[in-house]
């Protein structure tokens, strides 16, 4: 696929997501008629099968390719598994297998007990086990909604017996990339949440006035807004980077986990600080339900922790280095992509 | 809001760090230099800077008819980099390569850029910025040198403080008045002076800095007779100049790869004693450092392509400040637990250098207060 088609396609998920009811789907969880007549739009226009192969019906765009729709997605607060989903078509497909038309959430291989993210507002999720991904249909009565979470997050209380693909993996596909590939799309999705947040935030120190004047006359808020700045653009910095690596080799080899590694540390350690400074700025009208503000502030404190926190993609990283004959940081810092 | 575009490194420039990379082995194992923090304000040694001007690694993207070499930005940011993450003696001559030369290749007079430009590319001209005043700091545009005009050139009266190395320095660019303010417009009536230090009536004086050394100074200009051709760019245009000056000043790798050196002296020590709250330590510090510079090759590459990224700059200096502080806090902790007995042989002199240094990375070319504002300004904030 080149860069026109790209655009055009994001330019039309763009205006799916500006006309649909987001805030609405947001409320009711992503559950609902709303949500599944959006669902029905995305499906039909090709979204979910992004990165399956043209023989699978799909457009055989590559797995980087989901990074800016994801972003896109985040910047909307769209309650839905899209880029879980398009992932999830897009390994099947690589594994030889017809991807159902379905929604579906993705289980952590390396946290197989954690939260599935989506899960109440999907009616399959797919694992990588022993070398083999394995969709399964969930009903409603497999889940168990975790208490304030976003996007249906939910444990399996029982593990689904209908069994929809049970296949070989491609054999790049061990669970360090399965995880790492999720990862980098949480990544994309923090980075585009922080744009959300730096234009909420901004338009509202600008409206809102105190002492007779706004607040973004303020020196205090302005450094508070040019933090928000500052770590939004470093985190789509991060994810550009490991998306370009991910271009660069398609089969996630070690590079590509390690770029990506930097990229979810980078992007969970921004969303503290993005988050942190948009509600300071906003006063007491950031920290209730109805304000915009929260939609994409829960989802980053959430999505820090999907698939590999900030943390653990850092110790990960760090004992590589450590682990050296002789351990230095140059070498990686000024690595070519 | 902030796009940072990909710079990519073709092959001659990979190659080109491999024989840097090669020459600072080289330099290292001859004992030419001792690594140092904060190398490129700290570490100054003419001797050096004339080896790195004769193997080309300095003026490296000027044209050829000015002592340059042509090369693209992407060549002079892998041999900036790598000097400095070896902590390589380049105080010399890095504000005249970095800054300096760019900015008369940009303003100067053919005859500015014939005299000047060859001789940095030499690794034998060495340059110094005067533009803060002891009453004008952040307030910029509230200095008091001035330039009066005369028949034959001008007359420089005033004094600049902190100009970093101005004491082994030939040139300075001063920031001087030459016109009255335009009632609140303060930043109309500036220009800018290429001045040779060697004039009459010039005194300088070093200033010792938190550590001991005396690497910035003041520098007093008494009624100093200034040829013509001293004036750089155009009389009135000061303050637009300076501005671009800064764009070079604040994006570069040496705001964030100030204290590295000091952290991988201490990697096989801390690898020694590998635990997990060691490796997040170092797994986020990489993470950090490989983000920022990808942006600080960012704004390389807008610079190449003849953009003006002053902000994106500011973006990139506001936080690699940030992060050298945090890296060397982060090193304490690291070390906290280890033994002293182990510590490396000097290493306790290199971390409080680094330490004793700190302070300096928000202050100079712009405090992080001051950047936050112009990055607020950027996005209609004021
Ligand atoms: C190591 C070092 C090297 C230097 N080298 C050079 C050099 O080579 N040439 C040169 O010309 N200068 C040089 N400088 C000077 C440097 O540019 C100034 O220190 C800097 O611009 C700040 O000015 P100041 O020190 O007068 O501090 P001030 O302007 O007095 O500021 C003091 C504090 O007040 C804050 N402040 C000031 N104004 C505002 C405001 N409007 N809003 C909020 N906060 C504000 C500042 O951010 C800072 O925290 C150097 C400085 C250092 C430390």
């Amino acid at each position: 696929m080149d860069r026109d088609d790209f655009a055009m396609i994001a330019e039309g998920l763009d205006r799916i997501l500006t006309d649909a009811p987001l805030d609405a789907i947001d409320k009711a969880g992503g559950l609902g008629t709303e949500a599944d007549a959006l669902w029905q739009t995305l499906e039909e226009s090709g979204y979910t099968l992004l990165c399956a192969s043209e023989g699978h019906g799909g457009s055989g765009a590559a797995l980087a390719d989901i990074l800016p729709l994801a972003a896109l997605a985040a910047r909307h607060a769209a309650a839905a598994p899209l880029a879980d989903t398009i992932l999830a078509t897009g390994l099947l497909s690589a594994a030889g297998q017809q991807p159902p038309a379905l929604r579906i959430g993705l289980i952590d291989p390396l946290a197989p007990d954690a939260p599935i993210a989506h899960a109440s507002q999907s009616n399959a999720v797919l694992s990588l086990e022993d070398g083999r991904l394995r969709l399964m249909r969930i009903e409603s009565g497999d889940i168990r909604s975790v208490h304030q979470t976003e996007d249906g997050a939910g444990k399996l209380l029982r593990q689904p017996a209908d069994v929809l693909v049970d296949c070989a993996a491609p054999e790049w596909l061990i669970p360090d990339a399965f995880r790492a590939l999720a990862a980098l799309i949480r990544a994309s999705q923090m980075a585009g949440a922080m744009e959300a947040v730096l234009g909420l935030s901004l338009d509202y120190t600008r409206d809102r006035e105190q002492f007779g004047r706004p607040l973004a006359k303020f020196q205090a808020i302005q450094h508070h807004l040019s933090d928000i700045a500052c770590e939004t653009a470093a985190a789509m910095a991060a994810v550009e980077m490991a998306g370009d690596a991910l271009c660069a080799d398609a089969k996630v080899g070690p590079r590509v986990i390690d770029e990506i590694a930097i990229a979810k540390t980078r992007c969970g350690e921004a969303a503290s600080r993005v988050a942190a400074a948009a509600h300071q700025a906003h006063g007491a009208m950031g920290f209730t339900r109805e304000y915009a503000l929260g939609r994409y502030t829960r989802r980053l404190w959430q999505w820090q922790d999907e698939f590999g926190s900030e943390t653990e993609w850092a110790e990960l990283l760090g004992k590589a280095v450590l682990a050296d004959n002789e351990p230095r940081l140059w070498p990686r810092i000024s690595q070519p992509i | 809001m902030f796009q940072f575009p990909r710079l990519e490194f073709d092959p001659s420039a990979d190659a080109l760090r491999e024989e840097v990379r090669g020459f600072l082995a080289d330099e290292l194992q001859s004992d030419g230099f001792t690594p140092a923090a904060d190398c490129w304000v700290s570490a100054a040694d003419p001797e050096f800077s004339r080896k790195m001007g004769a193997r080309g690694w300095l003026g490296m993207t000027w044209p050829s008819e000015f002592g340059g070499h042509d090369r693209p930005v992407a060549h002079r940011f892998v041999v900036t980099e790598e000097m400095l993450a070896a902590g390589a003696p380049v105080a010399a001559h890095w504000i005249a390569d970095r800054q300096t030369g760019s900015h008369i290749l940009r303003y100067g007079t053919q005859e500015q850029k014939q005299t000047i430009l060859p001789r940095i590319a030499a690794g034998e001209c060495f340059t110094a910025i005067g533009m803060s005043e002891p009453q004008a700091g952040s307030d910029l545009a509230a200095i008091k040198t001035s330039a009066r005009r005369t028949d034959n050139g001008w007359v420089l009266s005033g004094r600049k403080i902190w100009s970093t190395g101005a004491h082994f320095s030939h040139y300075m660019i001063v920031l001087a008045r030459t016109s009255p303010a335009e009632g609140r417009n303060r930043q109309v009536g500036l220009s800018q002076f290429l001045v040779d230090l060697s004039l009459p009536g010039i005194d300088i004086s070093g200033i010792r800095d938190l550590g001991g050394t005396p690497h910035f100074n003041e520098t007093l200009f008494d009624n100093v007779e200034l040829p013509e051709d001293a004036l750089l760019g155009t009389e009135g245009n000061g303050w637009a100049q300076c501005m671009g000056e800064l764009a070079l000043e604040r994006s570069g790798p040496e705001r964030f790869l100030t204290s590295l050196v000091v952290l991988e002296k201490a990697l096989p020590l801390i690898a020694a004693y590998a635990d997990a709250r060691r490796a997040v330590e170092v797994g986020s510090i990489l993470a950090n450092l490989r983000v920022l510079r990808r942006m600080s090759l960012g704004v390389a590459e807008m610079l190449e392509r003849g953009e003006s990224p002053a902000t994106a700059a500011c973006v990139v200096k506001e936080m690699g400040n940030r992060l050298e502080n945090d890296i060397v806090q982060r090193l304490r902790g690291m070390l906290a637990g280890i033994p002293r007995h182990a510590w490396p042989d000097g290493f306790d002199g290199l971390l409080r250098e680094a330490i004793l240094h700190l302070p300096s990375n928000t202050l100079r070319g712009g405090t992080t207060e001051i950047l936050r504002g112009i990055i607020a300004r950027e996005m209609g904030m004021r």
